[in-house]
């Protein structure tokens, strides 16, 4: 009886992100190039500021103190270790600024992404497994959004409902699904006409039910990688729509408001623009190069059965 | 022993919009043209054809996984078609498909448990404790360990594979079982164990087979009848030891000295399956008939028999 308890357990099982996935998760990243440990190690800062930023930050992000105005950082003349990076123009301390738009930044990114990518792989899987008008549809409106220009959207918007954190992850999510949603509907296109997918309707399993038990799970090493490169993307967005001043409202701290609230003083205050510029770079590019590697490892494999 | 299965003048035609994208043209392929066989429990029947002549259609429609666009399929004298619900899914629990490709027909995400476990499930004759006893039973009649349960497929050869397939069979204790082109995609020397597999079980169970091969030799031991398809229509039935004693038409003589002769010799047919889309006229075959006559490419043949069970469809008889 417990010999059959067990195999039970077992087979009712259906691992997508069990313990099975996280051995293998582990195993690939021992097996990683060394090429890939600064991205990674880049990310996993990331989104450990982002998480502990209160403890991390020095200073509140919107402390105002006019007397420490375009303060340079440590090393320059007038530094002090008060202020590691330096000041802005209205002497907020530029490195809790920038703490706390990584918090900003990896809240904003994950949940745009999450979102879009949840709603593009469905509507991708829907589209793929049922075909015919619904698919059209589907697939038509994503042309549509796919072609719509997302930053002016998202200024007008913005202009319509006024600034929040709220609205640009509803604006750009809503304009960003279609990327996933095509990659989602080829991927079911070819999954559904493979063998298992006809014996599992053979032994009468209905439509639902084939596409979360066969089908998304072979999606899902596709999806990590659009969503890793589109968040690069994402992410860009972001900093575009701050530095146009409709993103993240005054005076929240957001990396793309930051570079370019010191605009005007470039060229004596550099330190205001350039520090969350080069965080800005270097975020994009670590997710960027980890996509690649995730791409690189994990969709052979998927070919490979 | 009763009929389990009778199939009668079955049709499966397939709307093809040719000409490009944009074209309205629509043609038509004629995949299943007028089949008839009956199985009896315990037999089984071979249908032997080369690519394309509609034998995969068959397998799909008698899994009732497409609708036929003509003729009846009775299943222990009941219209395969007419059944919804709980009859629906007791058909599906006996008649159990295992499909050509292993590498295809295991789901690579799921454990081997629960892709045996799954036709199980869905046919609601099983209660869960149930389950598990049916899946041990399952992988140790097709030569596996229980232990397996747990493993995926991507740990085993292609001839465990598809011996797992044959377990995800055999879990609902089918009455038929449709095999098609079981060992195609296997190497050659683990093929003869998977056949004397299938004949063990059909020995032990009584199950029926449909057995779908392009070549006679793998199913030689096996068969009671033969059956040959060109095109979508079945050009001669007959049991299997009168068939090879004596094949009737041009086609089925062909396959059988293919099958006999190692090399390519020149009594071989020559040329290509013509492209379902645009049959010849007449009897399907005669362009590349050997013994074609004036009448061939005018009229099509209709089924004649020869003796009480040998059925050809040619005009040379």
């Amino acid at each position: 009886m417990q010999r059959w308890r067990s195999i039970l357990e077992k087979v009712m099982h259906t691992p997508r992100f069990g313990r099975a996935s996280l051995r293998r998760v582990s195993s690939m990243i021992k097996r990683r190039p060394s090429y890939i440990l600064v991205p990674m190690f880049v990310l996993v800062a990331f989104v450990f500021v982002g998480i502990f930023a209160s403890l991390l930050a020095p200073h509140s992000p919107t402390q105002i103190d006019l007397s420490a105005k375009y303060q340079p950082p440590v090393w320059g003349s007038g530094g002090d270790w008060d202020h590691l990076l330096g000041t802005d123009a209205l002497g907020r301390d530029v490195l809790s600024r920038m703490i706390y738009g990584a918090r900003v930044t990896l809240i904003f990114a994950l949940s745009s992404v999450a979102i879009s990518g949840t709603v593009g792989a469905t509507l991708g899987l829907l589209a793929g497994y049922y075909g015919s008008w619904v698919g059209t549809i589907i697939m038509r409106l994503a042309d549509i959004v796919l072609s719509l220009p997302m930053i002016l959207i998202a200024m007008s918007v913005v202009m319509v409902i006024g600034q929040s954190l709220f609205t640009m992850i509803l604006v750009v999510s809503l304009l960003s699904w279609a990327g996933s949603a095509r990659i989602a509907r080829a991927e079911t296109l070819s999954l559904k006409e493979r063998e298992f997918v006809a014996l599992a309707r053979a032994a009468g399993v209905p439509g639902l039910k084939i596409l979360w038990r066969h089908i998304l799970p072979n999606l899902v090493n596709t999806l990590v990688v659009v969503a890793t490169l589109s968040m690069a993307g994402i992410i860009l967005v972001e900093s575009t729509l701050s530095f146009l001043g409709v993103g993240i409202p005054a005076p929240d701290p957001a990396w793309g408001t930051m570079v370019s609230d010191g605009r005007q003083a470039l060229d004596s205050a550099w330190w205001v623009s350039v520090f969350p510029g080069i965080c800005i770079g270097a975020v994009v590019i670590a997710l960027s190069l980890v996509g690649d590697w995730l791409r690189d490892r994990l969709d052979p494999r998927l070919r490979q059965v | 022993m009763p009929t389990l299965l009778e199939v009668k003048g079955l049709r499966k035609y397939f709307e093809v919009r040719t000409g490009g994208a944009l074209s309205r043209k629509k043609g038509l392929v004629k995949a299943v043209d007028g089949v008839d066989f009956s199985l009896r429990e315990g037999q089984t029947l071979s249908i032997v054809g080369e690519s394309g002549c509609g034998k995969t259609t068959l397998c799909r429609v008698l899994l009732v996984l497409e609708n036929p666009t003509g003729g009846t399929v009775l299943f222990k004298e009941v219209d395969a078609f007419s059944l919804k619900g709980k009859d629906l899914k007791r058909y599906r629990a006996s008649v159990q498909p295992v499909f050509q490709d292993p590498y295809a027909s295991l789901s690579p995400r799921l454990r081997v448990g629960a892709i045996i476990n799954e036709p199980l499930e869905e046919c609601g004759a099983f209660s869960k404790d149930a389950r598990p006893v049916r899946i041990a039973a399952a992988l140790k009649q097709v030569g596996l360990s229980e232990n397996d349960v747990d493993r995926y497929p991507h740990e085993f050869s292609g001839g465990q594979r598809q011996r797992i397939a044959l377990a995800r069979a055999l879990s609902t204790r089918p009455s038929l079982m449709i095999l098609d082109e079981p060992v195609s995609a296997l190497d050659v020397s683990v093929r003869a164990n998977v056949m004397n597999l299938l004949k063990d079980l059909q020995a032990q169970y009584g199950m029926a087979y449909l057995l779908i091969a392009h070549d006679l030799a793998t199913v030689r031991h096996m068969s009671h009848l033969i059956g040959v398809m060109y095109l979508g229509k079945m050009v001669e039935r007959a049991p299997s030891e009168e068939f090879f004693s004596q094949p009737l038409h041009p086609y089925g003589q062909s396959l059988l000295v293919a099958a006999a002769s190692e090399g390519y010799e020149d009594s071989a047919i020559q040329g290509e399956v013509p492209s379902p889309l645009n049959p010849p006229p007449g009897c399907c075959f005669h362009p590349r008939c050997p013994r074609a006559m004036a009448v061939c490419s005018q009229e099509a043949p209709s089924p004649k028999y020869v003796g009480a069970d040998h059925m050809v469809a040619c005009h040379l008889y």
